[in-house]
């Protein structure tokens, strides 16, 4: 199993701080009194669907209903050990802070710091039309929550309602038509925003240079298409993108709402563009994509290699070798094939990542999640392993029974276990404490 | 800000009305637009809509399940987006599913038990009986449109009718009424006959003179086919390079 090779590795960089589950132990500071009713406007903000790191600690937040891209300066101080989350219950955590009902707490999207790793949440306040968001900082070494200050001194913000610039002035205004933002990247010095309107069925794809001036550039099309012999294209509006070198060439991923995977090389996404995604697999019917990363796992000969993978909301995580996805790149994309899994590339993998809401790499080691717990209908903050994705403690298996008793050939394992029981704040459970 | 959860005894929500309001839809129907009376919870509900066959079956992976659902900004207007992999051709799972709708078959949409934004469940569930028609690969065409033109000195409405049935939202948004310079002229738009007609009541009587309907060529029917080319299309076959392009038709109102 190459579960354990990544692990010995990942066993020496974990920090001691992984003692005990927190879920019953709240031991977080609010800034204010647990009992107000009252919410400081300085942590509110209209709205927050997503988020995304850019450079020098700078938080990218777009907010669909308002139409608005925000920039907030973030203070972060560095964190180098691999610390774990392990937040049982967090939305109700939350609701406690907020003084709201947990079911009125509404977590949008969740990104990791890339220097402090904290997880960032943004949390919208009921259900209202005009309910407004938070976002919740999210320590995993002290445990901390603090929720983001939204100051004038350290907030940008640029309208992102404007029409396609070849359409008249008086199309600007259109009632019946509201923007989704469906997923914001920064790549070297651009915002992209990628969002789906209510009413068509069409992508937009917009280029926002950071720091915010006056321009923005919009593509005027982006076509997705599949087939080499048939050679349709259709409309496509991206669900979840990110920006990678494949082979050198800077190139969006981008996976798109009925889950093709589809490839753009970044030079071409400019002002008025038609831009051509070209389909290199698809990832099942009956799905949608909700966060992409590029991770390094290692094999079993030790070697570090990337892979592309994919959370879904209706199927299990994907995970695809990133040499197969630059392979695709190259080709001629797919088309014409009958398949209702995933299919199109070498090496597609489904990894055991359903319920996860959102993803992000927290460190090395860990990618840091929100996720759906279907046993107690929860919202869990928690970490997992690279590679692995999955928590040991959800599994009861032959070895979680009292009398087991590791032998010989099972070292790896126990070790592996020992170190993982210790990471899900279960240390009170490892072999040595069990006596065996 | 005040977080209380006041005005807990308001009405229940309820369906006003299902976008195509057709009984009769093609089998490559892209999207349905739900109205409800009062603002809506938006999240968790297409899980709560239901496809049903004339063998009284649920017709699984019919509705496209979005990240965040496709609500308007009041929160009374949800997008359903009929699962864009069994529509598109080329597409892997169409190849292998077809679509979800079948031709001269009969289905039931069942709406039912969506809460709105105080929890409170619809007071009654919604059905729409829905006959299935072979797949619309028309695209719009301005050509074959109808125009009624109304008297000088009235207040009477500028009627367009249309030979198929056109998206409600896009038509709420993509036609505009101005006089020779461009200039808007102020009124109210509704939207008759299942979608078929498109009436403009200017808000002050008419003038004797020339006037412009702009179409922005985004205009969709319920299969996202626009005056630019069909939703599906062959490479290289649009009728324009760019998306948004104006088509004009221009009319005068005779003294």
């Amino acid at each position: 199993m190459k579960v354990q090779l990544i692990l010995l590795s990942t066993f020496l960089l974990l920090s001691v701080s992984c003692k005990e589950k927190t879920n019953n132990e709240p031991t977080v500071a609010f800034n204010g009194e647990k009992s107000a009713t009252v919410i400081d406007d300085n942590i509110l903000i209209d709205g927050a669907n997503v988020l995304a790191f850019g450079p020098d600690n700078i938080l990218f937040v777009g907010d669909s209903k308002g139409g608005k891209l925000y920039a907030i300066a973030t203070k972060a101080d560095e964190l180098k050990d691999a610390v774990p989350y392990n937040m049982e219950g967090f939305d109700i955590m939350m609701a406690e802070k907020l003084n709201i009902e947990s079911r009125d707490v509404i977590i949008n999207d969740m990104k990791i710091h890339p220097v402090s790793q904290e997880a960032y949440v943004s949390i919208k306040l009921g259900h209202q039309p005009d309910a407004k968001s938070v976002i919740a900082v999210v320590n995993p070494a002290t445990k901390d929550v603090q929720f983001l200050e939204i100051t004038n001194n350290d907030t940008q913000s640029i309208s992102i309602n404007n029409p396609a610039s070849s359409e008249l002035m008086f199309w600007k205004e259109t009632p019946a038509s509201s923007l989704n933002i469906t997923d914001i990247d920064y790549n070297e010095g651009y915002v992209y925003v990628a969002g789906l309107t209510n009413s068509e069925f069409a992508s937009t794809l917009r280029k926002i240079k950071y720091p915010f001036t006056d321009s923005q550039e919009m593509v005027n099309s982006v076509e997705i298409y599949h087939a080499v012999h048939t050679q349709n294209e259709t409309r496509a509006p991206i669900r979840t993108m990110l920006f990678d070198e494949l082979d050198g060439k800077s190139t969006l991923l981008a996976s798109y709402t009925c889950t093709p995977l589809v490839t753009i090389p970044t030079e071409d996404i400019q002002k008025d563009a038609d831009v051509k995604g070209k389909t290199i697999a698809e990832l099942g019917y009956g799905n949608t994509p909700i966060d992409m990363l590029v991770v390094t796992t290692q094999g079993f000969d030790g070697s570090m290699s990337k892979s592309l993978i994919v959370t879904n909301k209706n199927r299990g995580g994907t995970m695809i070798p990133l040499n197969s996805v630059i392979a695709g790149a190259k080709g001629n994309g797919m088309a014409g094939q009958r398949a209702m899994f995933a299919t199109g590339l070498d090496g597609i993998q489904e990894i055991p990542t359903a319920n996860v809401m959102q993803v992000d790499i927290q460190n090395p080691q860990m990618l840091g999640m929100v996720r759906r717990n279907i046993e107690t209908g929860d919202i869990d903050l928690v970490s997992e392993l690279t590679g692995t994705f999955l928590r040991l403690s959800d599994f009861i298996s032959e070895y979680d029974f009292p009398d087991y008793q590791y032998p010989e050939a099972q070292a790896g394992t126990k070790q592996y276990h020992d170190m993982v029981k210790q990471m899900e704040g279960y240390a009170d459970l490892t072999s040595e404490k069990m006596g065996r | 800000m005040v977080l209380t959860a006041s005005n807990m005894q308001v009405e229940k929500p309820f369906v006003q009305a299902v976008y195509p309001t057709s009984s009769v839809l093609p089998e490559n129907l892209l999207r349905v637009y739900i109205q409800f009376s009062k603002p809506m919870k938006t999240t968790g509900n297409i899980e709560k809509i239901k496809l049903i066959d004339e063998q009284g079956v649920e017709v699984k992976n019919v509705f496209f399940n979005n990240v965040h659902e496709l609500w308007n900004k009041e929160q009374t207007q949800l997008t359903l987006i009929l699962d864009p992999a069994r529509v598109k051709k080329g597409l892997a799972t169409n190849e292998a599913l077809g679509h979800a709708l079948k031709p001269n078959r009969k289905y039931i949409l069942i709406i039912e038990d969506l809460e709105d934004v105080y929890h409170q469940k619809m007071r009654t569930s919604y059905k729409k009986n829905i006959t299935v028609e072979n797949a619309d690969t028309q695209i719009p065409e301005p050509e074959n449109w109808k125009l009624n033109i109304p008297e000088v000195k009235s207040k009477k409405s500028f009627v367009v009718r249309f030979p198929q049935i056109l998206d409600y939202n896009s038509l709420r948004q993509r036609l505009i009424v101005t006089d020779i310079r461009n200039n808007p002229i102020e009124g109210v738009v509704s939207i008759q006959n299942q979608e078929t007609q498109w009436s403009f009541q200017p808000k002050t009587y008419w003038e004797s003179g020339d006037y412009i309907l702009h179409i922005n060529t985004r205009l969709e029917d319920p299969s996202g086919n626009n005056l630019n080319g069909l939703f599906d299309h062959k490479i290289g076959s649009l009728k324009y390079k760019k998306e948004g392009v104006i088509e004009k038709i221009p009319f005068t109102i005779n003294p």
